[in-house]
């Protein structure tokens, strides 16, 4: 296209919109030949489209198009209309990306003292460094390695905090409840009274299968939730999609 | 033929249809208003009287054909069966009243409760339109119809109807109320012919609330709503008798089965999410049994109903089924799955055999009952497995087994004895009157003995008999069928085993005699010698009668020899009480060892024979591998044999038969041999479950000798635990004492769960529990297994994974407690703070430490069902009984009061009953007694009687505390006042003759002579009122019956007979 055209506010809608949809596909950066042909293609598609569309309202012998029109003359043009349902219904979204520079990542440098670290290395330099120049410095400020943590060993440390803090969880949460509700002695304590046993009493429910069948154990998971969220749903939508068809049967 | 068959049965009319419309329904007062019309078509000449079963109603009026206000009579013998001032105390006078009364009211004898006598105009009418027709048959009376309407109400019933109301007044709970019918004693709530050979079809109209639901049997075809009332109106086209009608009434919250359209389940508000993931599979057995029958299902539609406090988990009506909530479980929960699924297949089962085709009397209880459950397991083994299958059917063989030889055995016809003198035990009676536990292990033998007429006559066969039946019921419930031909939706054993003559060339006639008519099953001990020089395998076979419920068997047996060059099969038959048997042997003794053996599988195997005896190429022998009878087995092998049997043997029968062997050879084989399987994960997982446990069992018995680790518990580490450095071999040994592994990491960790394979999980699950019961020489669990389990408890972590692990952790629970033993405990200190700071062993201690936390962190976030807090209890008692730690019985009364999950409840309440069973302690007999006469749940009541059966605190007049007249008194006044209630009242009796035999308790005085003839007075005057069933005085009888009423035909007949 000229640069005259962009004159034309309709032709920037249009070349502005087609870019739109352009990114909308993925693509961040485009060439302006290419471009220029999709502007193109698009151009004569619609011109297309619109023609046929005028010629089928003219033949009904109608003088605005109704949508009934504009199917059929997207089926003339070979175009499914199920295509374009799904089309719409199912946007990329996925993005292609023009291959940016990636900016290398450095492990982080940790500095430590090694152990060739004395002072007798210190006095100790190559022999083309001239005397005159200063000594160098520490070893441990430049001399760098890198440390990772030992799985191995790690892993039992982080279930074993783990599971410390859950049981300490649990012991807080039964102590504060024990202070808080009532409580039930366990021990048959003949008259004596020293006891460290207790139970929370029970609150007496009127529908106790409600707190049985519904467990609260499992909440903390999201990802169960939604599976089952998701079953629901696929249920209730199979139970549509039946439905549906069968009325259509009928 | 189908004539001949209706008069088998005496009553003297045909019910065609009967409407059923409850007009009010209130839950504040707990009652039912309505009323019921039957239509009759009388079947003899003078038709005066009309016997109708009706309990615990108020009758208010009676209409016949217009004519209003028809006399009526009532009378319920069975409310009182022995007067209060009666001072026997004896079993034999009471259950000999009990079964005339129950004959009294028999509706197969053409008897009931309510009497109504048809006004004179109205038989003057009936005369005068058969005198027009010549002919008295039968058939032409049937033209005369009556209009039966009777007027009732039921308020506050004891069973029957159960009004679930909760006390509170808050939204959700007025909500959840609901009613639904309990049973199949369908008398207890409306006025109907409680027999279950009297099909007729049904109007049902109920009358509630706008924001309650019906669901009852039969098709929804009309809901009108007028004034803020809602009228449901249901029509039952296919023909079913009064006990298969249900009803359930409530705000329930509904999900149509996303495959069946037919199929709608039910529950009660809040429990959709669970309802949904719980019926999601009920179109498959549906499918499947169509399928299998070739015969679609005759109902409209079915429809699933869970409630709380059902009288059972399941109880089948025509098309629907209520359940209980109970099996309702989130899609997190695996091993509810497999009960759930198989109560609801059962259910459906029932809508082909049970309650569409249905017992005639109680006498062919045991084939209805054994085609559902047939047909249930046939659907179970599709979707579970052959395995799983194979497994149940031992176990219920071993039931039933062990109840023939422990408690009674089992005749499955339940015809009524014939002299009185022959009641030998409670349960050998009419079919109403066995207890709960007797009919559980029945049904399972019920179920065996289908499966054998199905061996017998061929799978194919059986399904073309099925169909058969099927297709001649169906043809009973087209529009213009003929009343007789309702006489197809019911079958009984002869008409049974008729069809199967007349479809095939086989008579099954001698298997029922065996297995129906009679009781017991036989006990084969088997043992074998290979005489080379013949090449021949010499099997001895004995059969053991002298023991209790055994019975000789004579019949085909098959016995499968393993081989060197293969498995062979040969039938052999048993005709005496010692048989021998010589049996060919295929294979010599070989030189070559390399040579793969083949199995019967298929497969062909290699196989370590070193250990063989190399004289004998029999590897080993399996007597009836298929389970085609009802036997205990005891067969004699080498323990190289059976090593082999349970390594290389795929069947799992064969497998667990090995095992049970196995824990009589202990062994270093042995050992090496279960660990082999433990660890093959080709094998069945129950298969290695056992496995661990026969190993336990074998190491104990191995205890001064044992060296290394537990199989078990090295396996446990290897797949469970995650894979380590070099540092754990050290820390496991090291760690042996409490503070180290505490706080040192164990380098051996758990791995996080991932309960993704339900066999490794069941594995995982089950293991540890097995592994806690290792003693080491002291007779005491060893200090590594304890903390092992304690890692096992402190590092679980469930976070990642999307299964609960609520069962898992109950089940480590049970293991603690599997590791406590009484050996040590000497202390009898009475003083508490020294017993648990001082004396009480270090580990017993923080295994009571662990269960408090437990049990009050389950309060707090429950697991599914509290399934921890039901573990935790069951420590407790234990710790109590076994370590001697004073748990205050106020706990279990705590768990046991009425607001706590039932199952928490029960499990409180069998420990209650197990403290009688130890302690004798009167308070809590006391405090058992009252709940077994007040609570509301009548579940719990059957539970708790039938837990009491199991451990009574006495048994046949023992002296005991407990054993005193008051005891007598108590138990006597319930099982009088449980008027309505059957099956409670026969479990009381159970245990009444289990604590004090049949007749008068030994701890009463002794009843004085003129009481005596007084009494017998009695007896007679009853016996004549109610007549024996000996067939010439009921042919008497039943022509009298229609000339007079009873009581005037007895003595009518008294007086002829001096």
């Amino acid at each position: 296209m000229d640069n005259t055209n962009t004159d034309n506010p309709y032709d920037v809608l249009f070349e502005r919109s087609l870019a739109v949809i352009i990114r909308e596909y993925g693509f961040d950066n485009i060439e302006l030949s290419a471009y220029h042909q999709f502007l193109d293609i698009s151009n004569t598609i619609l011109r297309r489209l619109l023609l046929n569309v005028k010629n089928f309202m003219e033949i009904q012998s109608r003088t605005e198009p109704c949508p009934a029109d504009l199917a059929r003359s997207l089926q003339m043009m070979n175009v499914k209309l199920s295509s374009l349902q799904q089309t719409y219904n199912h946007p990329i979204k996925h993005r292609l990306r023009s291959p940016d520079r990636q900016t290398e990542t450095h492990p982080m440098k940790l500095f430590r003292v090694t152990s060739t670290t004395n002072n007798t290395s210190r006095k100790h330099r190559p022999i083309y460094i001239p005397d005159f120049l200063p000594e160098f410095p520490d070893p441990h400020t430049f001399i760098s390695s890198e440390t990772y943590a030992d799985l191995r060993k790690d892993y039992p440390r982080v279930r074993h905090l783990l599971a410390d803090q859950r049981r300490a969880l649990q012991r807080s949460l039964v102590k504060f409840k024990l202070q808080t509700n009532e409580k039930l002695s366990v021990i048959n304590t003949h008259g004596t009274n020293i006891n460290d046993y207790y139970l929370i009493k029970n609150t007496i429910s009127p529908l106790p299968y409600l707190s049985a069948l519904l467990p609260q154990d499992q909440m903390e998971s999201e990802s169960t939730e939604t599976i089952e969220d998701e079953t629901v749903a696929n249920i209730s939508h199979r139970t549509k999609s039946l439905s549906a068809t069968d009325d259509g049967e009928m | 033929m189908e004539l001949e068959e209706l008069r088998q049965v005496t009553r003297s009319f045909v019910l065609s249809h009967q409407t059923l419309c409850i007009t009010g329904v209130s839950f504040d007062k707990r009652c039912l208003v309505g009323y019921t019309e039957l239509t009759l078509h009388p079947l003899v000449k003078n038709f005066n009287v009309i016997k109708l079963n009706a309990r615990q109603l108020t009758i208010y009026a009676v209409t016949i054909n217009d004519e209003r206000n028809v006399e009526f009579s009532y009378d319920d013998p069975n409310i009182q069966i022995l007067s209060d001032d009666d001072p026997r105390r004896d079993l034999t006078s009471f259950l000999k009243r009990q079964q005339r009364f129950f004959e009294y009211v028999d509706p197969d004898e053409g008897n009931g409760e309510l009497t109504i006598f048809i006004p004179l105009s109205l038989q003057q009418q009936e005369q005068n339109s058969s005198t027009t027709n010549d002919d008295n048959n039968n058939n032409n009376t049937t033209d005369i119809v009556y209009k039966v309407t009777i007027d009732f109400s039921l308020e506050h019933p004891e069973n029957g109807i159960h009004f679930f109301v909760p006390d509170d007044d808050a939204k959700l709970s007025r909500l959840s109320r609901h009613l639904f019918t309990t049973g199949h004693d369908a008398r207890l709530w409306f006025p109907c012919v409680d027999s279950y050979c009297e099909p007729s079809t049904w109007t049902i109209e109920v009358t509630v609330e706008e924001s309650l639901t019906v669901i009852a049997s039969g098709e929804l075809v009309e809901c009108t709503t007028n004034n803020e009332l809602k009228t449901y109106r249901f029509y039952l086209s296919t023909p079913a008798p009064a006990p298969f009608i249900g009803l359930a009434i409530g705000s329930f919250e509904s999900v149509v089965d996303s495959n069946t359209q037919e199929i709608t389940n039910y529950c009660l508000p809040g429990l959709l999410t669970l309802l949904t993931n719980t019926t999601s599979f009920v179109h498959e057995p549906l499918e499947y049994y169509e399928e299998l029958l070739n015969a679609s299902c005759q109902y409209p539609n079915y429809k699933q109903v869970f409630v709380t406090e059902p009288h059972a988990e399941c109880i089948p009506f025509a098309s629907m089924a209520i359940f209980n909530v109970n099996l309702l479980y989130p899609s997190t929960v695996i091993e509810a799955t497999w009960h759930s699924r198989t109560q609801m297949a059962f259910a459906l089962a029932n809508q082909f055999f049970g309650c569409f085709i249905t017992m005639r009397s109680w006498r062919d209880w045991w084939l209805l009952k054994g085609l559902a459950l047939y047909l249930t397991s046939l659907y179970t083994r599709r979707a579970f497995g052959n395995n799983e299958y194979r497994y149940n059917l031992n176990q219920d063989m071993l039931d039933v087994i062990r109840y023939e030889r422990e408690e009674n055995p089992i005749r499955l016809d339940f015809a009524p004895i014939k002299s009185e003198s022959d009641i030998t035990n409670v349960n050998n009676r009419r079919g109403t009157m066995m207890s709960s536990q007797y009919l559980e292990v029945a049904a399972k033998k019920a179920h065996l003995v289908v499966r054998m007429i199905d061996d017998f006559i061929g799978r194919e066969i059986m399904m073309q008999i099925l169909n058969k039946l099927m297709c001649l019921a169906t043809t009973a419930c087209l529009k213009d069928a003929p009343l007789s031909s309702r006489s197809r939706l019911h079958i009984s054993s002869k008409s049974f085993s008729r069809v199967v003559s007349t479809l095939t060339t086989k008579d099954i006639q001698a298997l029922l005699t065996q297995w129906v008519y009679e009781s017991g099953c036989p006990r084969l001990i088997g043992s074998f010698t290979f005489s080379r020089k013949r090449n021949v395998v010499e099997l001895e076979l004995k059969q053991d009668t002298t023991i209790k419920g055994s019975k000789k068997f004579l019949g085909s047996l098959v016995i499968r020899v393993q081989e060197l060059e293969g498995s062979f099969s040969h039938t052999i038959l048993l005709e005496d009480s010692v048989t021998k048997y010589e049996l060919t042997c295929h294979s010599k003794v070989r030189r070559n060892k390399k040579k793969k053996i083949p199995l019967i599988s298929g497969d062909e195997v290699d196989m370590d024979l070193n250990q063989m005896d190399p004289e004998c190429p029999i590897l080993w022998i399996r007597i009836d591998p298929d389970l085609k009878v009802i036997r205990e087995l005891q067969f004699e092998q080498a323990d190289y044999n059976w090593q082999c049997e349970l390594r290389y043997e795929r069947d799992i029968l064969s497998q667990f038969e090995a095992l049970e062997a196995l824990k009589r050879y202990p062994s270093q084989n042995t050992r090496e041999t279960l660990g082999t399987v433990l660890d093959s994960s080709n094998c069945f997982y129950r298969v290695r479950i056992e496995c661990a446990y026969v190993l336990t069992h074998i190491a104990n018995s191995m205890a001064n000798t044992w060296t290394g680790t537990l199989a078990t518990l090295s396996f446990f580490r290897r797949v469970f635990m995650s894979t380590n450095s070099t540092l754990s071999s050290t820390n496991v040994t090291t760690s042996s004492t409490n503070n180290l592994s505490l706080t040192v990491p164990s380098a051996n960790i758990v791995r996080i769960n991932d309960f993704s394979n339900s066999q490794m999980y069941m594995i995982q699950k089950t293991i540890p529990q097995a592994i806690a019961l290792q003693r080491n020489k002291d007779r005491v669990c060893p200090p590594e297994v304890i903390n092992f389990l304690f890692e096992l408890i402190h590092y679980n972590e469930n976070s990642k994974n999307r299964f609960s692990d609520a069962f898992y952790r109950s089940s480590l629970i049970d293991s603690l407690s599997n590791t406590l033993t009484n050996i040590g405990l000497t202390s009898t200190t009475t003083n508490v703070d020294l017993l648990l700071n001082h004396t009480l062993d270090t580990n017993t201690k923080r295994i009571f430490d662990e269960i408090l936390l437990q049990l009050n962190y389950d309060k707090i976030i429950p697991s599914y069902g509290f399934c921890v807090t039901c573990s935790c209890l069951r420590v407790l008692h234990k710790l109590n009984i076994i370590s001697g730690i004073p748990i205050d019985i106020n706990v279990f009364y705590e768990y046991a009061s009425y607001g706590m999950f039932d199952r928490v409840r029960l499990i409180a309440c069998e420990i209650l009953v197990e403290q009688i069973e130890i302690r004798m302690n009167q308070d809590v007999f006391e405090y058992i007694f009252n709940l077994i006469t007040n609570d509301p749940d009548y579940n719990l009541r059957h539970k708790i009687i039938q837990h009491l059966c199991h451990h009574p605190p006495f048994r046949q007049n023992q002296t005991c505390s407990l054993n005193n007249p008051i005891t007598v008194h108590r138990l006597w006044s319930l099982i009088k006042n449980f008027a309505y209630d059957n099956q409670i009242r026969n479990d009381l009796v159970e245990l009444y003759q289990i604590m004090f035999g049949l007749s008068r308790p030994n701890c009463l005085p002794s009843l004085n002579e003129t009481n005596e003839i007084l009494i017998k007075d009695e007896l007679d005057d009853v016996s004549d009122t109610i007549v024996d069933i000996d067939p010439e005085r009921l042919s008497y009888f039943r022509l009298a019956r229609y000339a007079d009423d009873t009581k005037a035909a007895a003595s009518k007949l008294a007086s002829t007979s001096k």
